[in-house]
């Protein structure tokens, strides 16, 4: 997926099976499965901190699942520890169903095809997380078993995918500028049409971020880091490519439009979006 | 003679002695008289609390006059020496209501510049064609208008059907539809631009000729035949409208994290994108028909985000689209009119046969 990481399609993979999204399957929503957080932040039964990407509930099944989206290299002990040390008493409180008394839980990795021997490698000798592959002939398949009878049944067979969606979170740090780039562009094309930006054309990246990331504020600050790298390095190519060309300030107010053709201003804007590209694809090449 | 309006009696009262005498005229002589024009109601979709706050359109002056209903007023409306009377129903917030019987090549031009200047909060309904045939299902079906613009062709290459343009009467009409429509060459070409219907009450009736951007033209005895058109095709299309909305993306954080719902509409073609950067390019050119600013990238070959904005209200809009379907990604406080003008100008400038789903309520349209 050209300019999106594994955890970007991973978690969106994940949501979307919750959905019914045209070209992706609605596994979770069949089972009566809805999103119940995005990265909730909770206590183990050991009182530590964990903050798993998902958590889903369903109340048809009274069952809670915690997913877990692993895009990088490996997975840390530590994490795994903690995950493992997650209980139902942990979710109760957090969870909308009608009679939590019966509530269950499982907690599954969900990770690419290359990366899940790695996984499996870590989790193989203590733990026994149920792992949801996503594969690039395109489907999904699963190590392990699920506790809840019906949700490990409803993975027993490969399920295909093809497109998956990739709105429900837009983007992180570890996705390409180029991705990142559309949602930046696309804000100051926003403002300017609005006459919204008080000030000038000049962007602080949190600001900016804040705008474009429904989760900004939640995101760790690690991760908040390198995306101001990354929005800063985005709006220095804007510079470089005199966006700023497009954009004058209205006259008699401390508002901002744009100047030339709305398609004039796209164009440039794609433009940018495709350069972006392909200094990621020289540079990959290089490394 | 200029007749002052003071109250909704009055003004039912007063459109349709208007109703009453161009149908006497009709039937006796074949046509109106000079200056006498038929009623027309536009149906106008509104996210505006202060009428004062709509700019008048270039060459136009606008004087509003309040009448004893706050949700009635009467728009003066003058360009050089022509001018027309417009009386505007703001009963429904929501869906407004315009009624004219001055000339339309004055009055359609007015609204629609009026309607369409960028991001002033108003907007026509846009009505696709399978919800204006389903219109000819309850009432008496009298007649429809086709027209196709197909705005995708590639120079130097022929399509079967470049542009389509038809208008039919009379009895025949179900029939020829139905046959147009079942032509494995044209099906994807027949977009419904307007259809007749009569609404028949103990002997009284009206006959509209509603086009698909709102406008009622209304013939025959009942007011409230005409009245009962225009609000039975308000309430579907807000029905319609508001599953849309259901569907918006929203993002809300508490204690613990972030709570989410909402999923994407999907318009599914019927006839499959050949080319799909050049699909893109004319879909985000910015300009009409469309009206859409993207940027885009490719995810792989055949799958494409967009990122972009709906010019005509302003608002955010993200698309993923392949040869076969657009997924349409609302965020929250985004105006369902957005979907269903994709979809209806997708029908009439590329596939007829288009419809749009959403996950979770089934089909749309």
């Amino acid at each position: 997926m050209e300019g999106l990481s594994e955890h970007t399609v991973l978690v969106n993979g994940m949501i979307g099976l919750c959905t019914k999204t045209r070209g992706w399957p609605s596994t979770l929503k069949d089972l009566g499965y809805k999103v119940e957080y995005l990265e909730p932040t909770f206590l183990n039964s050991e009182g530590k901190k964990v903050n798993p990407d998902i958590l889903f509930t369903s109340n048809k099944l009274i069952h809670a699942l915690i997913t877990e989206c692993k895009g990088g290299v490996s997975i840390e002990n530590e994490q795994l520890e903690k995950y493992s040390k997650i209980n139902v008493e942990n979710v109760r409180n957090w969870v909308s169903v009608y009679d939590a008394s019966k509530l269950s839980l499982d907690l599954c990795l969900a990770s690419y095809e290359e990366l899940s021997e790695k996984i499996l490698e870590n989790i193989d000798s203590q733990y026994n997380f149920p792992i949801l592959v996503f594969s690039l002939s395109n489907f999904i398949s699963k190590i392990n078993k699920f506790s809840n009878s019906k949700l490990d049944q409803a993975f027993s067979t490969p399920i295909e995918i093809s497109y998956p969606p990739t709105e429900f979170y837009p983007f992180d740090d570890e996705d390409d500028v180029s991705l990142i780039a559309l949602y930046i562009l696309r804000e100051l094309a926003f403002l300017a049409l609005n006459n919204l930006h008080n000030e000038s054309v000049e962007f602080e990246p949190d600001e900016m971020l804040d705008r474009i990331h429904p989760m900004w504020a939640n995101i760790h600050e690690t991760k908040k880091k390198k995306l101001r790298s990354k929005t800063k390095e985005i709006l220095d190519e804007y510079k470089k490519e005199q966006l700023s060309e497009h954009l004058a300030k209205v006259k008699g107010k401390n508002t901002w439009q744009i100047t030339k053709s709305m398609k004039a201003f796209g164009d440039k804007c794609n433009k940018i979006i495709k350069e972006l590209t392909e200094q990621k694809k020289i540079s990959t090449y290089e490394e | 003679m200029k007749i002052l309006i003071k109250n909704r009696k009055e003004l039912s009262e007063y459109l349709e002695s208007k109703m009453l005498s161009s149908q006497e005229q009709l039937e006796e002589e074949g046509e109106l008289e000079y200056k006498q024009f038929l009623l027309k109601t536009y149906l106008i979709e509104s996210s505006v609390s202060d009428l004062n706050s709509i700019a008048a359109p270039e060459g136009f002056n606008i004087h509003i006059q309040q009448t004893q209903d706050r949700t009635l007023q009467i728009l003066n409306v003058q360009k050089d020496s022509a001018k027309a009377t417009f009386y505007l129903d703001t009963v429904n917030p929501r869906f407004w209501l315009i009624h004219t019987v001055d000339s339309s090549s004055f009055t359609t031009p007015f609204i629609q510049k009026y309607v369409s200047s960028v991001m002033n909060g108003l907007d026509h309904p846009w009505l696709p064609t399978q919800f204006m045939i389903g219109l000819s299902q309850k009432d008496e079906f009298r007649g429809f208008t086709l027209k196709y613009d197909e705005e995708f062709v590639k120079e130097g290459k022929e399509k079967a059907i470049e542009n389509l343009s038809m208008r039919l009467w009379g009895k025949a009409a179900p029939h020829v539809l139905r046959t147009l429509k079942k032509d494995h060459e044209l099906k994807n070409s027949i977009a419904i631009s307007g259809v007749g219907i009569k609404h028949s009450i103990d002997g009284d009736y009206a006959i509209d000729d509603i086009a698909s951007w709102g406008r009622f033209t209304a013939k025959g005895t009942s007011i409230d035949g005409h009245y009962f058109i225009i609000q039975d095709i308000q309430k579907r299309y807000s029905e319609k409208i508001e599953l849309i909305e259901k569907s918006w993306l929203d993002y809300s954080s508490d204690a613990i994290g972030f709570k989410f719902r909402g999923e994407p509409l999907t318009i599914v073609f019927d006839k499959n994108i050949e080319d799909l950067p050049a699909f893109l390019d004319e879909l985000l050119a910015s300009r009409k028909p469309f009206r859409l600013w993207g940027v885009h990238k490719f995810i792989n070959k055949d799958f494409a985000k967009i990122v972009g904005i709906d010019l005509h209200t302003g608002h955010k809009i993200n698309l993923e689209i392949t040869k076969e379907w657009v997924r349409i990604y609302l965020p929250k406080g985004s105006c369902g009119n957005t979907a269903m003008r994709l979809l209806t100008n997708i029908q009439h400038h590329y596939d007829s046969e288009a419809v749009l789903e959403s996950g979770e309520y089934g089909r749309i349209i």
